[in-house]
């Protein structure tokens, strides 16, 4: 299930770039649905634990993936308190798809991400209410990221 | 500080092309498009400079600088004059009042990394806001800024109109269209005027100025469209409509086409400042009379004035580049 707190919380990892280049697991990158979105969202190719092969950097470790596939992956694979505005909205399906499978709590200060046409459920922490479609989403992003 | 600044900055693998012509340039989009590693080369030249291994072509030598959260920004909006800024989100300052306050005092341009929804007190342009693509067919892959939102033809006759306020530009729009004109009293009130609407199959027309919109069109746009019969109109602003009619053009030689040779940021915030002055003096100084915005000049209130600006407006229609 997808928690999400609307608005700036100063306590959301915004900098995911430093919390994963600290934080991620080798193993990790052996994860089908990790290599899945890191080839959809940066179009590139796990190789092996600490090798992706990149279409623009040619060969990178995981340090040099993009913030919105560290941010996945670590919601995937951690309980890190995450703002999704460091999430395109390329990465929309995967956050469903990741909290279809795991409780994640996120939060958001942004109104890029809108899910639309998607199925979403998600709970609203600003008032405790169910979302149960893009439309709620929206509507509630509207009403509490600019508190 | 003013003018328009390209800056090529590259390495074996990858160049990236950037035009910034405003005070104040949002880079958002997509992930996986290159943010982070331009920010990573700039901050590698600017360390080492050609030691680093990355050629940057800066045609002006114009000075440029990255702030990191360690950076004592409070110290450098100060001391930095004629500077391009760049910063990422990571960066939590950003999002202060205080810095975007003193950032608008200072006489530099910010470049800004970040889908934030946090920058309401910085007046930056629907124009303003990019994203990057790159073309993936050479050896060196180029990326280039593209604009998020493009602007485009209307021709359906409004049954509402909705301005961010009732100045100037509200009352001609209820001279050229004779119908309600509600007025939002501030961008940051558009959206929550918009919501009693979501389910109307009257056609509503958003009409706002898009030289200070950017903070909040995305938000705008994600309640229009959840209606096909919303539209959101964003000319620079009502004095850039008033600027382009031929009674006001032929006073002029390219200061709308090429606004940015013109519009000096140490005096206009915004373009939309830069507008108003230069119709005030148009105004005073062609035609003897006195501009205010809060009170539509009756020189302007004649058909013929009506419709070029009418039509104006409808090649101003805003949507979302197709991706």
């Amino acid at each position: 299930m997808l928690k999400v707190l609307f608005g700036f919380d100063k306590d959301c990892i915004r900098d995911i770039d430093l919390y994963f280049d600290n934080v991620y697991e080798d193993e990790w990158l052996e994860d089908e649905l990790i290599k899945k979105m890191i080839l959809d969202v940066d179009q590139s190719v796990v190789k092996g634990k600490q090798l992706i092969i990149s279409p623009v950097l040619g060969p990178i470790p995981p340090e040099r993936l993009s913030g919105g596939v560290k941010a996945l992956i670590c919601m995937y694979k951690s309980d890190a308190y995450i703002d999704l505005i460091v999430c395109g909205p390329n990465c929309e399906k995967w956050i469903l798809e990741i909290a279809q499978n795991k409780d994640i709590i996120v939060g958001m200060s942004g109104y890029d991400l809108t899910f639309k046409n998607m199925n979403i459920e998600a709970i609203c922490l600003n008032d405790q209410s169910n979302i149960t479609n893009y439309v709620d989403w929206i509507l509630k992003m509207n009403e509490y990221v600019g508190d | 500080m003013v003018g328009r600044y390209h800056i090529e900055i590259e390495n074996r693998r990858a160049k990236y092309i950037l035009d910034i012509e405003r005070k104040v340039t949002v880079i958002k989009g997509n992930s996986g498009t290159g943010k982070t590693t331009l920010i990573r080369m700039l901050q590698g030249y600017l360390a080492q400079g050609n030691k680093s291994g990355i050629n940057l072509t800066n045609d002006t030598n114009i000075p440029l600088t990255v702030f990191t959260p360690t950076t004592r920004w409070e110290k450098e909006l100060v001391e930095l004059k004629g500077t391009i800024i760049f910063v990422n989100e990571v960066v939590d300052y950003i999002y202060s009042i205080g810095f975007q306050q003193e950032f608008i005092k200072s006489d530099n341009y910010l470049v800004v990394i970040s889908r934030s929804g946090k920058f309401n007190h910085l007046p930056y342009a629907i124009s303003s806001i990019y994203e990057l693509h790159t073309e993936m067919n050479e050896k060196v892959k180029l990326t280039k800024m593209y604009q998020l939102y493009t602007y485009n033809e209307e021709s359906r006759i409004p049954n509402m109109v909705i301005t961010e306020d009732s100045n100037s530009g509200a009352q001609m729009m209820k001279n050229i269209f004779d119908v309600q004109v509600i007025s939002a009293n501030g961008n940051g009130n558009v959206s929550k005027v918009l919501i009693p609407y979501i389910t109307t199959q009257s056609t509503i027309f958003i009409i706002v100025d898009g030289a200070a919109f950017g903070g909040f069109v995305s938000q705008v746009m994600n309640i229009i469209n959840l209606n096909n019969h919303m539209l959101l109109f964003a000319p620079e602003s009502f004095e850039c409509l008033l600027l382009q009619t031929s009674q006001m053009k032929r006073k002029l030689s390219d200061e709308i086409e090429n606004t940015w040779k013109y519009c000096d940021i140490s005096k206009f915030l915004t373009w939309e400042q830069y507008y108003t002055d230069l119709l005030q003096k148009i105004c005073r100084n062609e035609y003897g009379f006195s501009y205010s915005k809060s009170q539509l000049h009756e020189s302007f209130v004649n058909n013929d004035i009506m419709i070029q600006v009418k039509n104006y407006l409808y090649s101003n229609l805003v949507k979302e580049a197709d991706k």
